[in-house]
């Protein structure tokens, strides 16, 4: 058993820290043990059969519709009018231009469903104007990538889709439990940048009303999103994947006849580009899934659990709850989240479950664990996407995350100990 | 995207006619994988959608729906696990890969190509035998009456052609100077999708470094 362990930490860490693409490490791990350890138990082309079962879950056809209605709207007009209705309201306040840029990345990561999508779509075309208006590099780029991280948490998210099918857990329970969280930090943000921008002066004069009330129409059709996502799947009208569809079709609608400047002839060349997206992220969850079957046909989470860190379902809900954020958070700052719940969920969220923790706030303290994971140094993928995105030196990056991690530590810590944070809005969208 | 793509892998002008041969068959698998990706998210949105009016209007799910947008997802992780080799778009972590010297980066970048080439060639194997199985149990998909075996075939193909994938990295690695992630893509930071990558041309291999 702990032969087996170290073999599949020892070719992990050494492929993952060696600049394999991600599915190789998982893939060389899960081939390793079955040939190794149970070469005639079971035959290797277990692999495939569990890597086409683990990508073929009805709920994860939402991942592409969502990742598509994003690229339609980021090509089309939507998400530019969004932006302008956001920037009407506060971009003259004291830090509005750092506020809109918090909110518009945290609104289209939720989107788009890639924190590297994001960055580049919304963060890109924002960030010379952050500069232009004053504001350090190192500030600009943690803002970017910590706000695009914060999408994990706002509906309709990625992470708690994939976490959802994992774990078995309601989506749209988990969809509506991270609005509160989500929220918060954003609020943090919002005050850390007026903080950050204090004897600064405003970039532009304040919109007249007249100027407001017309950015808001020209943005009410893309408005319609949060209203199609949330309100569907709350009032019970949509699945969320079938609200994922509703939301392709509305983004098409809306920028194909009543935007017209878009064609249809144009969604081919769009569709590859999610189709690529898609790809990238489903190779993940096919060669993870394969990977998790394999860790617990050879029973290694619960010699993990028991054994090693000793938990069990009467450890309790502060040492269970902290065993898991860190576990994750460990994790993301290694690896990409998709890959991070794909295998710490199936090892955790059983001994949750059996301390009678609810399933969607695990679900939402592990959606936050991973977001901020994601931008931590050293190994962060975010500021890997940002340092190639931005073409800026590593240590300039990082220098700009410790008050944004700080805040999104704070809020994990309420979050564990005050869970109405996240379940108040749960309770009143499915009572009972 | 794909156009430069056929300018980065012509205009090296290949001389022996096996290359020209490789180079115009990379150059039809990788427009056949392009349309495969591009239309099976839009069979998916055509599918999900006729099921929400189906649901909504009629008040029935068709459950061919549902098994054609499942397939189409075979489909696009697939072909998509071979185009994103080609495009080498694969998440990696590079953490420590970055800060190592240029010359360090090309040996393993020979390095990482290669295993994940021969990990791969396993896992197309394994795909074979997992295909020869299902035949061999003979199921037929539920709804659209097609044998499981053939909408699973797509498995190994994937697996194989992105194995080929890498294993031309290697080759264009060894053979050629700069560092490159794929056959036709130089390693470095990109802002733009569409532009090519700048030291494709081994001409400019050198400046794969000067990108960062």
């Amino acid at each position: 058993m702990t032969g087996m362990a170290a073999m599949i930490l020892g070719i992990m860490l050494l492929l993952l820290l060696a600049g394999f693409p991600m599915m190789v490490p998982l893939a060389a791990a899960t081939l390793a043990v079955l040939v190794v350890f149970f070469s005639g138990d079971v035959t290797p082309a277990i692999i495939i059969q569990q890597w086409i079962g683990g990508i073929t879950p009805s709920a994860l056809i939402a991942v592409p519709m969502f990742i598509l209605a994003a690229d339609v709207m980021t090509r089309g007009q939507a998400a530019g009018r969004l932006l302008d209705a956001v920037a009407a309201f506060v971009g003259h306040v004291r830090g509005g231009l750092p506020m809109t840029t918090a909110v518009s990345c945290a609104l289209f990561g939720a989107m788009s469903g890639s924190t590297q999508a994001t960055v580049v779509a919304i963060g890109g075309p924002l960030r010379p104007r952050l500069l232009d208006a004053g504001y350090s590099q190192s500030f600009s780029t943690a803002l970017i990538i910590n706000a695009s991280d914060v999408a994990l948490l706002i509906p309709p998210s990625i992470g708690m889709i994939v976490y959802g099918v994992v774990s078995g857990t309601s989506i749209g329970e988990l969809f509506i439990a991270g609005v509160g969280p989500g929220l918060l930090i954003l609020v943090l943000f919002c005050g850390y940048c007026r903080v950050a921008s204090i004897g600064m002066e405003s970039p532009v004069a304040a919109a007249t009303w007249p100027q407001r009330w017309q950015a808001l129409r020209r943005a009410i059709f893309p408005l319609g999103f949060p209203a199609v996502v949330m309100g569907g799947i709350y009032s019970g009208i949509f699945s969320p994947t079938e609200a994922a569809a509703v939301c392709v079709l509305y983004a098409v609608f809306l920028e194909v006849v009543i935007y017209r400047q878009m064609t249809l002839t144009m969604l081919p060349r769009i569709a590859l580009s999610t189709g690529l997206v898609t790809a990238v992220v489903f190779v993940l969850v096919g060669a993870g899934a394969a990977f998790s079957w394999v860790i617990s046909f050879a029973r290694i989470p619960q010699a993990l659990l028991t054994e090693t860190l000793g938990l069990t379902a009467q450890s309790g809900y502060w040492p269970i709850m902290t065993t898991i954020s860190v576990a994750f958070f460990v994790g993301c700052m290694f690896v990409d989240p998709i890959v991070v719940i794909l295998i710490l969920t199936p090892i955790f969220h059983p001994i949750a479950v059996a301390a009678g923790i609810d399933p969607v706030l695990v679900g939402v303290a592990v959606t936050l664990q991973v977001a901020i994971g994601s931008a931590t140094p050293p190994f962060g993928c975010d500021i890997f996407t940002a340092v190639a995105v931005f073409r800026r030196p590593y240590a300039e990056v990082i220098r700009g995350t410790p008050p944004f991690i700080a805040m999104l530590l704070a809020v994990a810590v309420t979050l564990v100990a005050f869970p109405p944070l996240a379940l108040f809005l749960r309770d009143l969208a499915f009572p009972g | 995207m794909q156009r430069s793509t056929c300018n980065d892998s012509t205009s090296r002008r290949p001389t022996g006619s096996l290359e020209r041969l490789a180079t115009h068959a990379a150059v039809i698998v990788e427009r056949i994988e392009e349309i495969l990706l591009s239309s099976s998210v839009l069979l998916i949105a055509a599918m999900t959608i006729a099921n929400v009016f189906c649901r909504s209007l009629l008040g029935f799910s068709l459950a061919v729906t549902d098994e054609v947008a499942q397939v189409a997802i075979i489909v696009l992780c697939f072909t998509g696990l071979s185009y994103a080799a080609g495009k080498g778009r694969h998440i990696r972590m590079t953490a420590i890969y970055d800060m190592l010297p240029p010359v360090a980066r090309k040996g393993m970048m020979v390095v990482i190509t290669s295993v994940t080439s021969a990990i791969l060639f396993a896992l197309t194997w394994y795909a074979v035998d997992y295909v020869v199985t299902v035949y061999r149990l003979g199921g037929i998909s539920p709804a659209l009456r097609i044998p499981f075996w053939m909408l699973y075939a797509v498995a190994p193909l994937g697996l194989f052609l992105a194995a080929v994938q890498y294993a031309l990295a290697t080759v264009k690695n060894l053979t050629s100077p700069g560092i490159f992630l794929s056959f036709t893509r130089a390693d470095g930071y990109e802002t733009d999708d569409d532009q090519p990558a700048p030291a494709a041309a081994p001409e400019t291999g050198p400046s794969a470094e000067a990108a960062e």
